[in-house]
């Protein structure tokens, strides 16, 4: 069975990228456009890997973190930001995300990242 | 060539991080004969700082100590490319003994120290690739990464071309909105939401301001910033439409 990821994002052109790269690499990809879907989500359905941005409309990526830890706590996540954000992310470690990219990602790099925390590689 | 830890943003540079000064002066005479400007930096905090500093318009290229510290050789690549958000190419000296394996980095290359000739060809024509690089791209973007994500998919590459006029249209409509009601906190997060969009374009001037907007820009610079993505993006635009005739999208 597909592996089944959820990416919350709000850069239409990001989730595009990523919803490509991840269906040709055989993932089954759902995606959210903000923070309030997106917890919706994680509170409906089960995924194995949250790609999430930080800064999101109606409940921040940091918020997104807090919950899926409780709600969802063997789910891994991956930070997607922005350069200029070290504050931000070093917070989101110490939350226990597995892992960032920085946007706009390199394809392989994603793959690698996603595959690696899977534990697919 | 010329060796200085004085800065000249006119000369083609090239950054050499190694803790040691023979390494420095081995590297100095390799390059005796080339018109180069090489900065010496003593390790790889002080490279990104450097980079920080002067960004890395006339960096040709970086060449790093197989052992430099506090970060690695690979972190410092890692933390240049995806955090500084700059395009160096990074060469890793490593002694004979060594057989390191980067054919998962692209942009990341090494020399064997002492290989003389052939490491001087190596270095040209990684400096000459920069060089290239760097220089006036008469268009306002490339479809290399869009080719790249998508394994040179032209339907993904149209749509994307389309979604990125449309949704950043939308995006700018709103910042005009913010702006002419200076709610800079607005302004500054719908940049920092479109930042990508140039970025995935490559769009540097586009990626830039937004960047400036989202992080640093003070309330008063805010106007004429937002009024200059704009005639950017208008620009932009005109280009996209008749580059893409085909394309009703668009």
């Amino acid at each position: 069975m597909k592996k089944r990821i959820l990416v919350i994002e709000d850069n239409p052109m990001v989730v595009k990228s990523l919803e490509f790269k991840l269906n040709k690499d055989g993932f089954d990809v759902t995606t959210s456009p903000d923070g309030r879907d997106g917890l919706e989500k994680i509170k409906s359905e089960s995924f194995d890997l949250i790609l999430t941005d930080l800064m999101l409309p109606f409940i921040s990526g940091t918020q997104i973190i807090e919950q899926a830890k409780t709600l969802a706590p063997n789910v891994p996540i991956i930070v997607l930001s922005t350069s200029n954000q070290e504050a931000i992310i070093t917070n989101a470690f110490s939350m226990g995300v597995s892992d960032f990219m920085t946007k706009p990602f390199s394809p392989n790099e994603l793959s690698l990242r996603v595959k690696r925390t899977l534990g697919v590689l | 060539m010329k060796t200085t830890n004085q800065f000249d943003q006119q000369k083609e540079t090239i950054l050499f991080v190694d803790s040691r000064e023979d390494h420095k002066n081995a590297f100095v005479d390799l390059l005796k004969n080339t018109e180069y400007q090489v900065i010496w930096l003593e390790n790889s905090f002080k490279a990104i700082q450097w980079l920080k500093n002067h960004g890395a318009q006339s960096v040709l290229l970086m060449v790093v100590d197989g052992h430099i510290k506090p970060l690695s050789s690979f972190q410092t690549y890692d933390y240049i490319k995806n955090e500084l958000d700059l395009n160096v190419p990074v060469l890793v000296v490593h002694e004979q003994d060594d057989t390191p394996d980067y054919s998962e980095y692209p942009g990341l290359d090494y020399i064997k120290r002492n290989n003389n000739e052939e490491n001087l060809n190596k270095i040209k024509e990684i400096a000459s690739q920069q060089l290239e690089f760097n220089g006036y791209n008469p268009k306002a973007y490339s479809l290399n990464y869009l080719r790249e994500v998508s394994d040179n998919n032209e339907e993904f590459i149209a749509s994307s071309m389309a979604l990125f006029l449309n949704s950043v249209s939308d995006r700018m409509n709103d910042m005009k909105k913010a702006i002419s009601n200076q709610k800079y906190k607005e302004v500054s997060e719908i940049a920092h939401n479109i930042k990508p969009s140039f970025a995935m374009i490559e769009n540097e001037a586009g990626r830039t301001l937004c960047d400036t907007m989202a992080h640093s820009a003070k309330e008063e610079e805010m106007f004429e910033m937002v009024n200059k993505l704009n005639t950017l993006f208008f620009e932009l635009k005109e280009q996209l439409q008749t580059d893409f005739p085909a394309y009703d999208a668009l």
